[in-house]
Parts: structure tokens; sequence; C-alpha cells
């Protein structure tokens, strides 16, 4: 649940002190409006799923799973892999989450994740098919938030694309389809920006989401196309915010995407050498 | 899983499908404080099992789930979807509830919850990655995480499962030898007052296996608490230097 | 290369043995059979009248009778208010320990203390039973107008007071913000520029970190002077 912002004798005190901070180009934990936190990424942190990546940007923290299995496509698909994408929040990751199905908000990060990565095409579906219309692969991409300090979008949509990336088919499908993983069309990361007054800030710590009037993530591919957007909170936007968001999320999705593309063909190298 | 016969499991030189010995433990590995929104946490590896336990509380019990004279313990334990061979649904089964309750079970005796009335204590088990005997690997988390949420407790609680291979007894088994081997008995203990917490046991044993079974464990156990304690030890011992030394 | 030397506090788990039976015990300590045990992950101070006591490095705040504390208001009700104090168990204030005649059908408690303002009370009981009830009617209790909220982990308090208000009074001379230290762990940080108010909480945080290390009280007399300057150490 949202907290209101003036809250209590305090509350007013506490967000005079982030717009002042704001105005001298800081943030309360001393980054600039337009720097993340550090961004860390672990690979194959769960050897038995096919691809798994453990992300931690600052102090948040989300572990993605790939799953991969063949079975019975859509029936109105029937030339296409299925794609499945859950996040689920440990309940010890704050203690405003419950243990049990996954919540409006747990849903809502799922999605944008799940979105980015159909509607950018980041995977070719189509080369997905085993046997038409009755034996396709099935990507299970399921999500844990493992530690919840802000941001939790961009750390899962890091997390889902480090996995998927690094995810390698079991021998059935792999000798079936001739190739031995996704082969990612696309890079989809998203940028998630705030909105406290006139400030646009990236990578809203939790003590900072508290006071956002909006947030807009934006998802980026490589080729500088957006793939997905998506606005929550109830404040509203200006014409130029989103135009700056969208620029901004560009920018700092290159520099995400790069680190996790550079990742991610360290990890295949060495991978490749301990094989040899 | 695979199938694999006795002689697989173990060879005539007494050689585990895993390159282990009868009695070796798999490797041991315990981070303390791992979260940063849970009052007590710990990351555990045992072998292939990956489990993180974090502590929510103590916090005042719903006043319907209250007790005047101690603290309500509460254990979930939950797998991941990808934790498993085999993609696990991630809805809570009657299984991850049979093991909340043995979990519970297991660490209810340590801690001292008549110093805590009207409070509730949730424990909450996250399996990151399965690999045979997560339910010890899970206590050994859990006790861990109540420690470090400063919860008062007798002691700690530390777990292994004992088994039964080409009817030799073997320590600490995994994943495959629970599956095909001839016994799986999870015990858990508090390793300075020599109880026993947690006791399960599928298969067949004869009296003279029971015993040595526990004698087994309890070697074991001895161990793996001392890897608990330093973990716990390591993460708060100041690393105070002073100068005028 | 000088040789440094370690001095280390003894830090305990649960469980473990701490002497034999006839050992004094304090906080954190139990008896058994053969011996005493630590029932905690904590500090060892032994104290030769009081016995051996172990002070917890982690955990939520343990009202004290006496105990100056700083709470956040949850609940108003008709004849009281429930106030968060970062325990395990929720603290009461009631109307008439806040000097408050109520006449519940014409007074509404909210226009004294509402939902989300900060109080300074003192603990007046406290018994894991009952609610720990606290007074608002001394000198400098009640409403806190203004400031930043922080939280350290309560244990840690202590450290940031100071023996006999040592570490509290250098804060207070050299920043340049004014602390209310709840003894629960609740701090307000009032005046200053945000500049100064981030500094006070690196400075806090440090403590917080640092608590059962040697020295520290030198080791955060150089950061403010460094900040600073000397004119008011």
């Amino acid at each position: 649940m949202r907290k209101p912002v003036f809250q209590g004798s305090l509350g007013q005190d506490y967000y005079e002190y982030l717009i002042e901070k704001l105005k001298a180009n800081q943030r309360v934990d001393g980054r600039t409006l337009d720097s993340y936190r550090d961004l860390k990424i672990d690979l194959n942190v769960v050897p038995k799923a096919e691809g798994s990546a453990q992300v931690q940007l600052g102090k948040t923290s989300v572990l993605a799973g790939v799953k991969l299995t063949a079975g019975v496509p859509y029936a109105d698909t029937p030339d296409e892999g299925v794609l499945t994408v859950g996040l689920d929040l440990a309940p010890f990751a704050h203690p405003e989450f419950q243990p049990g199905p996954p919540d409006e908000k747990a849903v809502g990060w799922g999605r944008v994740v799940d979105r980015g990565i159909r509607e950018g095409k980041a995977i070719d579906l189509g080369s997905l098919v085993i046997e038409e219309g009755r034996k396709v692969v099935i990507i299970w991409l399921d999500l844990t938030l493992i530690n919840h300090e802000g941001n939790a979008q961009d750390a899962a949509s890091i997390a889902a694309l480090a996995a998927l990336m690094s995810a390698r088919f079991p021998e059935e499908i792999a000798s079936a389809l001739g190739r031995d993983s996704l082969e990612l069309l696309h890079f989809p990361v998203s940028v998630t920006l705030g909105k406290i007054s006139d400030f646009m800030l990236v990578d809203p710590s939790i003590e900072e989401e508290d006071y956002l009037d909006s947030e807009l993530s934006v998802t980026s591919l490589e080729d500088g196309r957006i793939s997905s957007m998506q606005k929550i909170l109830s404040g509203p936007l200006n014409e130029e915010d989103v135009m700056k968001a969208v620029i901004l999320a560009k920018k700092k999705g290159d520099e995400l995407r790069e680190l996790v593309l550079k990742t991610v063909k360290k990890h295949k190298s060495r991978a490749n050498k301990d094989s040899e | 899983m695979s199938k694999l016969s006795q002689e697989e499991l173990l060879t005539d030189d007494g050689i585990r499908n895993d390159g282990r010995r009868v009695d070796e433990a798999r490797p041991f590995e315990v981070e303390v404080g791992v979260l940063t929104q849970a009052n007590g946490s710990a990351l555990v590896r045992q072998g292939k099992n990956v489990i993180l336990a974090g502590v929510m509380g103590p916090y005042e019990a719903e006043r319907h789930s209250q007790y005047l004279d101690r603290a309500v313990l509460k254990v979930r334990y939950h797998m991941q979807p990808y934790s498993t061979n085999d993609r696990k649904s991630p809805t809570y089964s009657r299984r991850e509830m049979e093991l909340s309750r043995a979990i519970r079970e297991a660490l209810e005796p340590a801690v001292i919850l008549t110093d805590l009335p009207r409070t509730e204590i949730d424990v909450f088990i996250e399996v990151l990655q399965a690999d045979g005997g997560t339910r010890c690997a899970s206590v050994n988390a859990a006790s861990v995480a109540l420690a470090d949420a400063g919860i008062p407790m007798k002691d700690l609680v530390t777990a292994v499962a004992i088994g039964k291979i080409r009817d030799t007894l073997v320590i600490d088994i995994n994943d495959l030898e629970d599956e095909n081997g001839q016994a799986d008995f999870p015990i858990a203990m508090m390793p300075n007052k020599d109880k026993i917490t947690l006791l399960q046991m599928n298969g067949l044993l004869d009296e003279a296996e029971i015993k040595k079974s526990i004698d087994m464990a309890r070697g074991v156990i001895g161990s793996l608490y001392t890897i608990q304690v330093n973990a716990l030890k390591k993460k708060y011992t100041p690393l105070a230097v002073s100068k005028e030394g | 290369m000088s040789e440094k030397i370690e001095k280390v506090r003894e830090v305990v788990v649960p469980g473990e043995k701490l002497g034999d039976a006839s050992l004094k015990t304090a906080e954190g300590a139990y008896k058994d059979n053969d011996g005493v045990y630590s029932s905690l992950l904590g500090v060892v101070e032994r104290e030769s009248d009081r016995g051996i006591r172990i002070r917890a490095l982690r955990g939520k705040y343990l009202p004290r009778v006496g105990d100056f504390v700083i709470g956040k208001v949850v609940e108003v009700g008709l004849m009281d208010w429930t106030i968060d104090i970062n325990s395990p168990y929720l603290a009461r204030l009631d109307s008439k320990e806040a000097g408050i005649e109520v006449d519940p059908i014409t007074i509404d408690l909210r226009h004294y203390f509402d939902v989300g303002d900060y109080i300074a009370a003192h603990v007046l009981s406290f018994d894991r039973v009952t609610p720990p009830s606290l007074s608002i009617r001394e000198r400098g209790l009640g409403k806190i107008h203004g400031g930043i909220p922080i939280s350290v982990i309560p244990s840690r308090v202590p450290r940031i007071i100071g023996k006999k208000g040592s570490m509290i009074s250098m804060l207070d001379k050299m920043l340049k913000t004014r602390l209310l230290v709840g003894q629960n762990g609740y701090i307000i940080i009032q005046g200053g520029s945000a500049e100064d108010v981030t500094f006070t909480i690196s400075v806090l945080r440090k403590i917080e970190e640092e608590a059962y290390t040697y020295g520290l009280t030198d080791r955060i007399k150089e950061l403010l002077i460094k900040r600073y300057g000397d004119k008011n150490v």
C-alpha cells in the first residue's frame, strides 16, 4: 500500500529534505538523479534450472530461473513455442508482503517483464517448434523478488534477460532443434523513472518510492526501439516528461544492456573453456 | 529422476555416486544476514541445496491467535518453481505444508517462546535449489536466521539425514540416494543439549541400525553446528584494530 | 610493517556455555543443570557484581520502565493512542498520561496527536502480558514538531549515547543538527541544512555499524573535526 506523503508531524520535513537535495542534483543515498545503484549479475546460480541469474541492484535482489521443457502448443498458435512469465514475492523480501498468490504489485512487475520480451520479439517463438501442432518448447520464466529495496521492476527485467540469454536446452530439445540455446533476437531492458515534484530520477530507492508522484517504466531494445511502457501511481505526466523519460531510458538501457551482454559473454566463454 | 542400482550408488570400494565416502557429509556453507528487510536471515548451501531463510518479527500477533504466556512460531517452507529437475507449480502443496510443520516442530523446542508472550515470529523458507534433504538444510538455515533476528533460544538446531544404501548406513544423502536408497532418516538436534527435535524415517532399518544412525547423525551434526556458529560469529565479530596496541 | 594488535569483543551464540552453574546471570543468559548458557546472539559483558550479561547484537526493542523513547502514532482510539516503538509490542498512551481529561463524546483525540505523528515519551510500565504504557506528563515530552526520522538497531543506542553521555554530548556540540535519541532506536534529526542532515545520518550509521569496536569515539571525533573544524571540541 502506498503511504500518504505528508502523513504525520514529520512527513513534510522529509519531503522538503528530499527536494532540497534534488535541487542540488543529489539523492538521499548520495547518487545523482540519473545514476543507478551498483548492479551485480550472477549467472547459473541455480544449476538445476536450464538458465538462471541473480541480480542485485543496490540491495534489491531478484532471482530468475528458466525451465525449458517440451510440451503442447496453444491451439491458436500451433506453430509457436510458449513463453510463460511469473513473478513471486518472497515473504521475507518486505514486511508488507504476504505469502500466497501474487498480488497486484507482483503481477504488474511480471507483466512489464513479459511484455518487454514478447512485444520486443526478443525470442523467435516460431523457431521453437519440434513438431507442428503437437510439440513445442515451453519457456517457464519464474522470477522471485528476494529482497525489496526499491525498483524491483528493473532488477526483474535484467534478471529475466540474463537468465534467458544464458539458458541451455536440455539434450532432448537441443538435438530436435539442432541448437543448444534460445538465441535471442533482441535484448529488452526496462528503465524505471520516478517523478517527485518536477524532478525525474532513475532507479528509485525504497525511501524515494514512498514520495513518488508517478513512475514510468520504459523497456528499450538495442536498436533504440521501445517495446513496452507502463506508467503507475496516480500522479499525471506531461508530454515533456514522457519524452525525457524515453531518451533517458534509451541511454540508461544501453548501459545496463552492455553489462548484461558482457556478463553473459564472459560466462559463456568460461563455460566453453570448462567443457573443453 | 533416474533409476540407479544399489551398486551404482555405492561401489565395492565404498565410494558413493557423487564421489563421497559413506561417512562424508556434503559441502556445507552458511551465510548470515543476507537480507535487509527481514529481522534475521541466513543462506545455506548443503550439497546442491540452496536455501534462504528469513525471519519476520517478533511482532504482536493478531488477537485471536495470541497466547498470553508465549509467542507463536510460524514456519512456511516453499519451493521455487525452478528449484527442482521438473518445474514445480508455484502453488503451495500438501508436501510443503507437511514439511513446514516438521521444520516448525524441530525449531520450537529451541526457541524460548515464553520470553515473548503475545507475539508472533514468522520463519519463511524459500528453496532455491533442491537436492535431497531440503528439510534438514531448511532447519539449518532457519535456526541461524532466528539467532540472527535476536530471538532468545536455548540452542541452535542442526540437522542431517542418514540413509541406507546397499545395506550400509551413509551420511547426508543426496537426491539420488534419497530416491533409490533403502532408507531416509532425517534427524535434527540441539547440539549442546543432545536432544532430538526432528525425527522421521522412511524405509527399513533394524534396532541396531537405528542406534547407529543416531550416533552417526550426532557426529555430523557436531561439525555442521561448528560451521553455523562460525558463520554467526564471523558476521558479527567486529574487526576492531586498536592503534595503540 | 608495524604489527597491529586486534582487540575483539567476545561474540556468543544461543546455546553457548558461558561458565558453570555458580555464575551469576543477568540478561541474555539462562541456567541449565550443569552450567550457564547464552540465550542470544550477542557480546559478553562480565560485570563482577551483576554477573554475566549478553548484550544483543540484533533484535527489536524491549521496553524498560523509565526509558526515553520516540514513537509513531499508528491508531487513535476514544481514550488512548496506539504507538509503534520499534518493539514486538505496540505501546499505549492513555489520554490521562497525556494530561488530557477526555469526554469521548466532545473531544476527538486526533486534535492532539494524529496517525503518523511522532511523540517523545517515557515508558511508564511494561510486563509483556499487557501493552507497554507510555507517559508524556514530564516537560519536554509530547509531540515532535519537524525533523528527519531514522531508525537504528536498538541495542546500539547505548553506543550513540556513550559512557555517561560522552558520545551524544560530543555530537551535540559538534554537529549542526540537534538529535533526539530514543532508547528504542528511533532518532529524530532536527535543524541544519540538507547537507548537515546527510552528514549526521552518515555519522549515526557509522556508530551503529561499528558499535562494538574499540576507539570508536576517537574515530567519530576525527570525522567531525574533518567536517566542521575543531572550534567546538
